[in-house]
């Protein structure tokens, strides 16, 4: 769609690899992951119709605060105080920008953020004690989980949580200008469990 | 301290930028410039209940009206900016 190709902040600063304490066992992987991305921000009282729009769309109506529809490839992430994100496919360049600003033409701002977010995911058996070293948020299952976004701060970096299997399975968005940063953070954190780093794998 | 977001819920204070006193009402358009001179320059430093704007920056970027003391730190509500003024209004 766009003529720009996707450059990865993390480019070049990590090699795919096995990391830490455990190199047999490691419990924690962090794969960097590229999405088309974009914020949707509804007009004074047109949520529900905006809602409407994207539900007829992609299946995915607005969600409430703090939470997330999804289908097999979209995701629709509350992000902040009437923001909502629209993640497309892993990987894909899958949805027509220019016709979704149609369609909320006069309801909603939309901006593309395609490429503006670094975004990273977070799995295997210690993701949540790794997770619970960079933010406050409780991160455990009785109080967050599939489904589930926030808005917070990790290595006083503003970032984007959302969880999407309870196995379980994060996606952190962060700002591309702060990757690195972040990325470094994460890697600390995740030593003491052995990691398994994978940047991302093509561009997209 | 910690500060219950409306919408985020209990986060850190670090999350949040004070961004004023949420008391001074704006003056209407024909006012004298004493009045509009009190508005933009003067603000009382209250010892004591206050009502202030902060921003929850590290979250959800809503803008809040938190009513706290200035004294104790004890925060007795908190609200959204922009349900309030829609109130005012």
């Amino acid at each position: 769609m766009s003529e720009f190709t996707y450059t990865s902040p993390l480019a070049g600063v990590i090699k795919p690899g096995v990391y830490g304490a455990s190199k047999t066992a490691p419990g924690v992987a962090i794969l960097e992951t590229w999405r088309s991305l974009y914020s949707i921000m509804p007009r004074n009282g047109q949520q529900s119709v905006v809602s409407g729009v994207t539900r007829e769309r992609y299946g995915l109506p607005l969600p409430d605060i703090g939470r997330v529809t999804s289908n097999a490839e979209h995701s629709m992430i509350w992000s902040g105080l009437n923001q909502w994100m629209l993640a497309g496919a892993l990987n894909e360049t899958d949805i027509n920008f220019p016709e979704l600003a149609d369609a909320l033409k006069d309801m909603a701002a939309l901006v593309d953020h395609s490429h503006a977010r670094s975004i990273i995911r977070l799995s295997g058996s210690q993701a949540r004690h790794t997770l619970a070293k960079l933010c406050a948020l409780d991160t455990h299952p009785r109080s967050f989980s599939s489904n589930y976004s926030a808005a917070t701060r990790m290595a006083h970096i503003s970032t984007l949580i959302h969880q999407i299997d309870a196995a379980p399975l994060y996606e952190i968005y962060v700002p591309r200008a702060f990757a690195r940063s972040f990325f470094s953070e994460l890697c600390e954190a995740a030593a003491e469990y052995g990691y398994i780093a994978e940047p991302l794998r093509r561009d997209p | 301290m910690r500060i219950n977001c409306p919408l985020c819920g209990e986060r850190a204070s670090d999350e949040f930028s004070y961004l004023g006193d949420a008391t001074p009402g704006r003056p209407p358009s024909g006012a004298s410039l004493k009045e509009w001179h009190d508005y933009v320059y003067l603000r009382d430093n209250p010892r004591g209940p206050h009502h202030e704007y902060w921003h929850h920056v590290g979250g959800c970027r809503a803008w809040l009206v938190i009513h706290r003391d200035t004294f104790t730190h004890e925060i007795f509500d908190v609200g959204l900016a922009c349900d309030i003024e829609e109130s005012v209004g």
